[in-house]
């Protein structure tokens, strides 16, 4: 059953992930600590997203292995313990007249299970999320009628409404401006601080991101850097940006 | 029972009027309804093999309502299986499929012995000639396919709105994308009778897109299709038996009609409220 010891909530070793002759992802590994605040940066095509989609098992690797919770990928069974927010959230099928509730109440689908419908327990943990993420007022509205930071801020609630042990972001904050954003990363550092929950936020955009995470990730096919933020440099990632992948591309893996 | 055979008519047309437009809801999400079409099709030739194999060989006890059905399913999981393997199946596959079934049905229909009269009852539904054993089937899919609705309804829905979302929260894909093909064939195969192979296409997609203008939320969406179906439903039959008029077709024209008014209605009531803010 659900097991309250487990220390490490991602495992991913050795990744490879090709599309036709392309390889996407090579010899990664990645590993996500309970409480840990995970930053996965590179830039835009590094295989970031295909990195996350293989850690969920939508799609499947060349070679390597995944496990979730310290069990293995094919095994797992308890998604209510993960919540996933896609890049893709906000082009979801919109032209879908859902409102905000009956969105979030998809997130609750884990937790329900099958022949069920929602109780009054679970009716008022919709609103206290909707609540946490400033969306309250916004329930019964349309959710093709919100502009893109409200449309990923009901995402997000979707994915904590099951109350999940790690939440999954992937590029949250594209189209958002400059103030919710430094908002957003509030509202995340403060989850991470008082709920426990781990997070593991993937990012093109280094700027604000590293003052939040505890933790540093950085992907250009391989992992150049996996460490805690205070070791994190400035060196690390101009060179991932810059020219001199090549030469990096060498320490890969190089992490505990 | 025993029921007039206008009775019979009416309360096929009824189960259908519900049914068709709730799966019509899914199946627009989904952005999928083409495969409504190109199955509707598959089911003729099924049907058209029945009539075919029955009228050649009179001791075997071939229904072509059951043999639709199987070719239905056999199609519809074909056709699921193709989707997930081509991103872009929907251009390629679903127009090949639609008419290669009906070229195979016109083949079948040109082979099988029986008159002009039955084919045209398959292809554009007359409910005067729901059988008993019509109605039964019509009856056993019909309530097959309400449970199968209400027991899974939350994974269809999820499911039509984010792959990847329901995918992440345990929803079995590979069960729930069954039960849409298993759901489109029961569908289809229930409305031949009524509606028939070329209008039950019509029928699943005319009232989920009025229902989708007027809908703000998906219960919203299933109620408001469910209404305008059985509008449709209820209307095409009553004008069909006193202006002497093909009951499938009436029903057919009804949605449009029901379709195109809320289309126009919609930005009448845009103007109106836009003078009389609330
Ligand atoms: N569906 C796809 N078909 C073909 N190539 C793809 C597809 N998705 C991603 N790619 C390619 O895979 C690489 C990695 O993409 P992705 O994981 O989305 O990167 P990131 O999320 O870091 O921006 C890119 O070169 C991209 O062009
Ligand atoms: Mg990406």
């Amino acid at each position: 059953m659900v097991d309250d010891r487990i220390n490490t909530m991602i495992n991913m070793n050795n990744i490879v992930f090709q599309r036709g002759h392309q390889t996407i992802l090579s010899h990664v590994d990645l590993s996500v600590k309970k409480g840990e605040f995970l930053g996965l940066v590179g830039p835009n095509g590094s295989g970031k997203s295909t990195l996350i989609q293989i850690m969920l098992g939508l799609l499947e690797p060349d070679g390597g292995t995944v496990s979730l919770f310290e069990q293995p990928l094919e095994k797992f069974k308890h998604w209510e313990r993960i919540g996933y927010v896609s890049q893709k959230a906000a082009s979801v099928n919109l032209g879908f007249p859902a409102t905000v509730y009956e969105v979030v109440s998809m997130g609750m689908f884990s937790k329900v299970g099958l022949f069920r419908f929602l109780n009054r327990h679970h009716k008022k943990k919709i609103d206290e999320t909707l609540e946490q993420v400033g969306m309250l007022e916004y329930k019964h509205r349309n959710i093709g009628e919100l502009s893109g930071g409200q449309q990923q801020r009901v995402f997000i609630a979707r994915a904590l409404v099951s109350e999940p042990e790690i939440l999954i972001l992937d590029e949250p904050t594209v189209g958002v401006d400059a103030a919710t954003v430094q908002h957003f990363y509030q509202l995340l550092s403060r989850l991470n601080r008082e709920q426990e929950l781990t997070l593991l936020l993937v990012t093109h955009d280094v700027g604000v991101m590293t003052k939040y995470v505890s933790h540093v990730a950085c992907l250009q096919q391989t992992l150049h850097f996996h460490g805690s933020a205070e070791d994190f440099e400035e060196s690390d990632l101009t060179s991932m940006y810059g020219e001199n992948i090549e030469i990096l591309s060498h320490q890969h893996g190089g992490h505990s | 029972m025993d029921l007039t055979f206008l009775e019979r008519g009416i309360i096929a047309a009824l189960c259908i009027g519900m049914i068709a437009p709730l799966l019509g809801t899914l199946l627009a999400v989904r952005r999928s309804s083409i495969i409504a079409d190109s199955l509707s099709h598959v089911t003729l030739t099924g049907l058209s093999a029945g009539v075919l194999i029955g009228g050649t060989f009179e001791f075997l006890p071939v229904h072509p309502l059951y043999t639709g059905f199987a070719f239905s399913l056999a199609g519809s999981l074909f056709i699921e299986k193709l989707r997930q393997e081509y991103a872009s199946f929907q251009e390629l596959a679903a127009p090949i499929i639609l008419s290669a079934g009906i070229g195979l049905s016109a083949v079948f229909m040109s082979l099988a012995p029986s008159g002009q009269n039955e084919w045209y009852d398959y292809l554009f539904g007359s409910i005067v000639s729901v059988g008993e054993g019509d109605l039964l089937f019509i009856l056993v899919t019909f309530l097959v396919s309400v449970v199968l609705f209400i027991v899974f309804f939350k994974e269809l829905v999820f499911v039509s709105f984010d792959q990847e979302g329901a995918a992440v929260s345990g929803i079995h894909m590979k069960t729930i994308n069954f039960l849409f093909s298993f759901l489109t064939a029961l569908v289809i195969s229930m409305s031949m009778k009524v509606v028939g192979i070329l209008l039950v296409g019509a029928l699943i997609a005319l009232p989920a897109s009025a229902a989708l203008q007027l809908a703000k939320s998906f219960r919203a969406l299933v109620l408001w299709s469910i209404i305008i179906g059985e509008a449709a439903v209820i209307s095409g039959v009553i004008g069909s038996y006193h202006l002497s008029l093909a009951t499938g077709g009436s029903i057919v024209v009804s949605a449009a009609l029901i379709l195109g008014a809320v289309l126009l209605w919609k930005p009448l009531v845009r103007i109106f409220s836009r003078r009389n803010p609330l």
